[in-house]
């Protein structure tokens, strides 16, 4: 596995079967998704193979177990129902974008970073937000682009933003 | 119940005299030269039942199948996989401490051998086990499958009891219905069915 900490429970055998006992099953999953975000973020990746998974996140060659393909799909599920995964092909299942912080998550901490610099009613571009000298150090500095868009979306959604167009670039302006 | 064996009441190389409890030993009648005994390590699971009214408090220590070749008991076959021990007078709660500390402990398995002899000792087991936990975390190297024999032995004595299964354990009822009730739950792989305590529920 990656440089992230080995959580107890990738070395307890019963972690590899899905429980029968849902109050057990409900604590395996969330321990399963925190485990996934948490190596996706240590490769930087939003992109997930559920094959490629299968062979890495979800097996333990030490103990000799591996999480079925049935239990995989169960956790990516969770996950989506918790805004972190949305299938590439929602009908095969078998590519995942990930987002280990939710858009809502990324449009908190850039809103943050928007009023603690007094930068409301001012506009920026995409650009300049994900990829400015002034952002550098800021969290969701190189955030890739559609999901920074998302993030302004769900600020949109709150009234705290608007996306716009100005000729070739995409811009911003912050409420 | 066919799990206990008759034996003397010296303790044996290697038995240390844990706690002990009034109403609780079961002594053949008057005779205190003889008594009943229960191997540890067939014990799976332990259950408390508090005491209600006109029910004395009550430990259900939850059993797996004898070892062959077991020295006599009592009885030689039982239709069931646990026993009840009754506390007529008080002290459930504390024997329950010492037992529950006791199957975790695990002692059985240091290997006691008589004074002049050298021999593998839990301090040992510890020792490789934070090697291979480091080689796990540092990626040194691979783990060699003595190495993860001997690591699967230190998780096993770490407080997670032998697993149990389904093979040696008879019908497993009672194991399902505490499956049910979250105080065991399931391995299920191509080595077979085991059941282990409850960690996803009792650890944060």
């Amino acid at each position: 596995m990656g440089s992230t900490e080995v959580p107890w429970q990738f070395n307890f055998p019963p972690f590899f079967t899905i429980q029968p006992n849902v109050d057990t099953r409900k604590k395996q999953l969330e321990a399963w998704c925190q485990l996934v975000l948490d190596q996706q973020r240590a490769r930087n990746s939003h992109s997930l193979d559920v094959n490629e998974v299968h062979s890495s996140i979800f097996t333990n060659k030490s103990i000799n177990r591996k999480l079925s393909v049935d239990g995989v799909i169960m956790v990516l599920e969770e996950l989506r129902k918790k805004g972190h995964l949305e299938w590439k092909d929602p009908k095969t299942r078998k590519e995942a974008l990930i987002m280990w912080r939710t858009p809502e998550e990324w449009g908190k901490l850039i809103y943050k970073y928007i009023t603690g610099k007094s930068m409301t009613n001012t506009v920026c571009t995409l650009f300049e937000l994900s990829n400015g000298e002034e952002t550098e150090g800021e969290e969701f500095h190189g955030l890739e682009l559609w999901l920074l868009k998302r993030a302004l979306q769900t600020l949109e959604r709150d009234g705290k933003a608007e996306l716009m167009a100005f000729g070739d670039s995409e811009g911003v302006k912050f409420f | 119940m066919n799990r206990f064996y008759w034996s003397d009441t010296s303790p044996a190389l290697g038995e240390v005299h844990i706690t002990q409890q009034v109403g609780v030993a079961l002594y053949d009648g008057a005779d205190k030269t003889s008594c009943l005994c229960l191997p540890l390590p067939l014990v799976v699971y332990l259950e408390e039942q508090p005491s209600g009214f006109a029910k004395s408090a009550k430990i259900v220590v939850h059993l797996t199948a004898p070892e062959p070749g077991q020295t006599s008991g009592p009885v030689a076959s039982s239709k069931f996989d646990y026993i009840r021990l009754s506390f007529r007078d008080s002290g459930q709660s504390e024997f329950m401490r010492y037992f529950t500390q006791a199957i975790k402990d695990q002692k059985w398995k240091e290997k006691v051998l008589p004074p002049g002899q050298a021999g593998v000792t839990a301090k040992d087991m510890v020792a490789l086990s934070k090697t291979i936990v480091n080689k796990i975390k540092d990626k040194q190297g691979d783990i060699t499958e003595d190495e993860t024999v001997k690591f699967k032995a230190y998780l096993l004595s770490m407080g997670i009891p032998n697993p149990v299964t389904r093979e040696t354990h008879g019908t497993g009822d009672r194991l399902l219905l505490t499956e049910r009730e979250g105080g065991v739950c399931r391995d299920d792989s191509e080595e077979g069915l085991r059941f282990y305590p409850n960690h996803f529920l009792t650890t944060t």
